[in-house]
C-alpha cells in the first residue's frame, strides 16, 4: 500500500509539471504525428517512375505496377524525376534503365532525411524482390529452358506460388515489406517509442534529487515506513513514469495513426520490460547526481546518446556491422530488434525469446544497481 | 504532566561520530507524558543529530533510545508510530497541496479513510491553513511553510512529538502561534522534544531544559534548579552622579554585596538576591552623599549559564 501511496505521488508530480506534460504526452506524439503523416495507414508515397526501354526493363517497370500501395506514375527522364524529387512532387522516383549490360542498374531517388531513407528502404526492398524474379526468368532464358522472358517469367511465379518454402526470391527480400502492405508498420515509431521513454525517464530521475533536497526522502524514513518501502515505491513510480510515456506513444500513434505494433502479448512485453529498463536507469542518475538542474540536462544528454548508439534516431541499414554490434550493448537496439521480429515478421513471444531475455537482464542489472545508490542516498543524507 | 508515569523517551548514552569528530558524545536524558524538554544549545551543538537517532533516521555508534517502551532504530516501525517528526529545514512537496502533502505523509504513518479525511482537515484548522488547504505549498509564505511542517507531524497525534528548531526564520506572530500550540499539545498529554538556539524559547516552554554544547549535555533541570546552578547572583546597575568612590567602597562593605566595579558614571554589583537586598544598598549609597539617577536589575538567564558553563555566548 504504501509503496503505492510512494509511486503515487511521483506520477501526481509529473502531471502537475506542464513542461513534462508538454514532452510526455504532446511533444512526441507531434512527431509520430510527421512520421505517421509519412507512413500512417492509407497513405500512398507519391512515386515516379522511369521506365527504361528493352524486355527486361519493360518486365521489371509492369511487374512494379502491381504491386500493393504502388501506383507509380512515369516520368519522362533520370533529371525530369530527379527535379520533381527535390520540389516534392515525389516522395521518391525509380529510375530503370535501358536495357543493355548484364544487369540493370535502378536508381532510386530521394531526398535528404531519414524518412525518405525510410521510404527508399522499403522501395529497394520492393525493387529487389522483383529484379531476383527477373533474374530467375533470364536464367531460364539463358539456359534454354524457356524460349523467352515472359514464358519465362510465368513459370518463375509458377514456382514461387507452387513451393512457396523455396525460393532465390524469397531470401532476397528479407527486409522487403511484402508480408505486410507499404505503410502499416513504422520502425521509425518503435525507434520513437525507445527513445523517449529512455529519455523521459532519465530526465525525470531529477525528481529523486529534488525529494532528496526537500528532505521529504528523509521525512518518509520518520515514518513507519522501511527504507525497502521506500526505495521499492520510488523505484515502481520511475516504473509508472516510463510505462505511461512509452503507452502514449504506442496507443496514440496506434489510434490516431494507425501504427501497428505487433501482437499484443508481445509487445506488452517489450514495453514493459524496457520500461523498467528505463526506470532502473532513472533512479541510478537521480541517486548519482546531487543537483537536479545538471541531472535533467545529462538525461536529456545521455537519453539521446544512447537513442543514437542505440541504433533508435537512424534507420538500422545505415549501421555499419561493427556499429550494430556496438548498438548492442544498449537495451534500445535488444527492443528495436524485438519489435522488428514481432512487427514486420509476425513473430510472438517465442521468436524474441533472446530479446526478451536481454532486456530482463538488463532491467535486473540497472534496477539492482539503482537500488543500491539509491539506498546510499537515504542513509547518508 | 505525571512525574510517576514511566518516560516516554528515554535515551541512554547514545553517541555518533562523523570521522574525527565526535557530533554527539554520550548524550542521555528522558521526557515523561506530559513533558516539554527543551535542548538548548548553539549551532552545531549536536541537536538536530541526536534528534535524528531519536527519530530512527539515524544509526548510533552506541547506546541506546526507547520509545513508548519500543527500541528505536532505523528499522523500528513499530516505535517511529508513536512519533511525530519535524525536521528542522522545511519537509514539504512545494509541487503538491498543503491537504495533498498531509494526506501523502499520513497515510505513510498508517491513516487511511475517514480517519486519514478527518485529521487532514483537522490539522489545516489548528496550523490555520484551512482556505489555502488546495493550494501547492510553493505559494506559501515562510510562516505558512513552516506551519504546515509542524502540522505534518501532528497529523497522527504522535505520543512523543520532536521539534527540530521549529520558529528559525519565522515572523515574530507566526512563531507566537507555533510556541501556543505546543503549550497546547504538552497540556494535552503530549511528550514534547524542542530544539532550540533561543533561550528565550526555552525559558518560556520547557519544563525541563538541557544544555548541549560540542555534543555533550553540560547541564539539565528546571529553568530554576539550572540558574540557582549559578549560585543565585543578581547583577545590579545603578548610576551615579558625584564622586563614586565612597559609595562603592561603603556597597563593598555590606554582606549581600560579591563584588563591585566602578565606571564614570556608573557602578555593577554582584549581589546575593537583589530584590531583597536592593533598599539596603540604596541607603548605603545614599548616605555617602552619591546621587542615584537609575537603578537596573538584571536576574541571571539561560543565557548566563550557558556562558557560565561553557565560556561562550549561546548565539554566535
Ligand atoms: N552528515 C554529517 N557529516 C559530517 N558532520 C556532520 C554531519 N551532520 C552533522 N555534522 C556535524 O556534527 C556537528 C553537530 O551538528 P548538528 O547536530 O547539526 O548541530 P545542531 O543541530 O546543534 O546545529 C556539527 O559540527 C556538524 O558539522
Ligand atoms: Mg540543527
Amino acid at each position: 500500500m504504501k509503496v503505492l501511496t510512494i509511486a503515487g505521488v511521483t506520477l501526481r508530480r509529473m502531471v502537475r509539471d506542464p513542461l513534462s506534460l508538454f514532452f510526455v504526452f504532446v511533444f512526441p506524439l507531434l512527431l509520430v504525428l510527421v512520421i505517421g503523416a509519412t507512413f500512417g495507414e492509407g497513405f500512398q508515397p507519391r512515386i515516379g517512375i522511369v521506365e527504361g526501354n528493352g524486355p527486361t526493363a519493360d518486365a521489371l517497370a509492369a511487374r512494379l505496377r502491381t504491386l500493393d500501395g504502388f501506383t507509380p506514375r512515369t516520368v519522362g527522364s533520370a533529371s525530369e524525376a530527379a527535379d520533381g524529387v527535390s520540389r516534392g512532387a515525389y516522395e521518391a522516383a525509380i529510375v530503370i534503365p535501358d536495357d543493355g549490360g548484364s544487369m540493370l542498374a535502378v536508381q532510386v531517388v530521394v531526398r535528404q532525411g531519414s524518412s525518405a531513407r525510410q521510404i527508399r528502404t522499403v522501395i529497394e526492398g520492393a525493387v529487389a524482390a522483383e529484379a531476383a524474379v527477373l533474374r530467375a526468368a533470364d536464367v531460364l532464358v539463358a539456359e534454354g529452358l524457356r524460349p523467352n522472358l515472359r514464358e519465362a517469367l510465368e513459370t518463375v511465379d509458377q514456382v514461387e506460388q507452387l513451393v512457396p518454402g523455396f525460393s532465390v526470391v524469397e531470401r532476397s527480400v528479407d527486409d522487403s515489406p511484402n508480408d505486410r502492405p507499404i505503410g502499416t508498420f513504422d520502425l521509425g515509431a518503435a525507434q520513437q517509442l525507445v527513445l523517449f521513454t529512455f529519455l523521459t525517464s532519465l530526465s525525470g530521475g531529477a525528481a529523486l534529487i529534488q525529494a532528496r533536497q526537500w528532505g521529504v526522502s528523509r521525512r518518509m524514513l520518520a515514518t513507519p515506513t522501511s527504507a525497502r518501502t521506500v526505495i521499492a515505491g520510488e523505484a515502481l513510480g520511475r516504473f509508472g513514469v516510463a510505462i505511461v510515456q512509452a503507452l502514449t506513444i504506442a496507443t496514440g500513434s496506434s489510434l490516431l495513426f494507425g501504427v501497428y505494433w505487433g501482437p499484443l502479448l508481445p509487445a506488452t512485453m517489450i514495453i514493459a520490460l524496457f520500461a523498467a529498463v528505463s526506470a532502473g536507469a532513472s533512479m541510478l542518475l537521480g541517486s548519482l547526481v546531487d543537483n537536479d538542474q545538471q541531472a535533467g540536462s545529462l538525461g536529456v544528454f545521455l537519453g539521446l546518446a544512447a537513442a543514437a548508439l542505440g541504433g533508435a534516431m537512424v534507420p538500422p541499414e545505415i549501421f555499419s556491422p561493427t556499429m550494430r554490434n556496438i548498438s548492442h550493448l544498449l537495451p534500445h537496439a535488444w527492443a528495436l530488434d524485438a519489435f522488428t521480429e514481432i512487427v514486420r515478421r509476425g513473430g510472438g513471444v517465442d521468436d524474441i525469446l533472446i530479446e526478451l531475455g536481454m532486456l530482463s537482464l538488463f532491467a535486473v542489472v540497472i534496477l539492482v544497481a539503482a537500488a543500491t545508490a539509491f539506498r546510499k542516498t537515504l542513509t547518508t543524507s | 504532566m505525571d512525574p510517576s508515569a514511566p518516560p516516554l523517551l528515554n535515551c541512554s548514552r547514545i553517541r555518533k561520530t562523523y570521522g574525527d569528530l565526535v557530533a554527539v558524545d554520550d548524550v542521555s536524558f528522558h521526557i515523561s507524558p506530559g513533558e516539554t524538554y527543551g535542548l538548548l544549545g548553539p549551532n552545531g551543538a549536536g541537536k538536530t543529530t541526536v534528534i535524528s537517532m531519536i527519530a530512527g533516521i539515524l544509526d548510533a555508534d552506541s547506546g541506546k533510545v526507547w520509545v513508548a517502551g519500543e527500541p528505536m532504530h532505523p528499522r523500528a516501525t513499530k516505535a517511529k508510530t508513536a512519533v511525530g517528526y519535524v525536521p528542522q529545514d522545511i519537509a514539504l512537496y512545494p509541487d503538491l497541496t498543503a491537504c495533498e502533502n498531509l494526506m501523502f505523509f499520513g497515510r505513510l504513518v498508517g491513516l487511511a479513510g475517514s480517519t486519514l479525511k478527518k485529521r487532514t482537515k483537522e490539522v489545516l484548522r489548528l496550523t490555520g491553513l484551512s482556505d489555502r488547504a488546495d493550494d501547492r505549498t510553493s505559494t506559501f509564505s515562510g510562516g505558512m511553510k513552516r506551519r504546515l511542517n509542524i502540522g505534518i507531524g501532528l497529523i497522527h497525534q504522535p505520543r512523543l512529538l520532536i521539534l527540530d528548531e521549529p520558529t528559525v526564520g519565522v515572523d515574530p506572530q507566526s512563531r507566537n502561534a507555533i510556541l501556543e500550540s505546543v503549550d497546547t499539545m504538552a497540556d494535552e498529554g503530549m511528550a514534547v522534544l524542542y530544539t532550540t538556539h533561543y533561550m528565550e524559547e526555552a525559558e518560556r516552554l520547557c519544563d525541563r531544559i538541557g544544555i548541549i554544547d560540542d555534543g555533550k549535555i553540560v547541564a539539565e533541570g528546571t529553568q530554576r534548579e539550572l540558574i540557582e546552578k549559578l549560585g543565585g547572583h543578581d547583577k545590579l546597575h545603578i548610576g551615579i552622579t558625584g564622586y563614586g568612590l565612597p559609595a562603592a567602597n561603603a556597597a563593598a562593605m555590606l554582606d549581600c554585596v560579591i563584588r563591585v566595579s566602578l565606571g564614570d558614571t556608573a557602578m555593577e554589583l554582584i549581589v546575593r538576591d537583589a530584590r531583597s537586598s536592593l533598599a539596603e544598598i540604596v541607603n548605603t549609597i545614599v548616605e555617602t552623599g552619591a546621587e542615584i539617577t537609575g537603578i537596573e536589575i538584571e536576574e541571571p538567564n539561560l543565557e548566563a549559564v550557558f556562558l557560565h558553563l561553557t565560556g561562550k555566548a549561546l548565539r554566535d
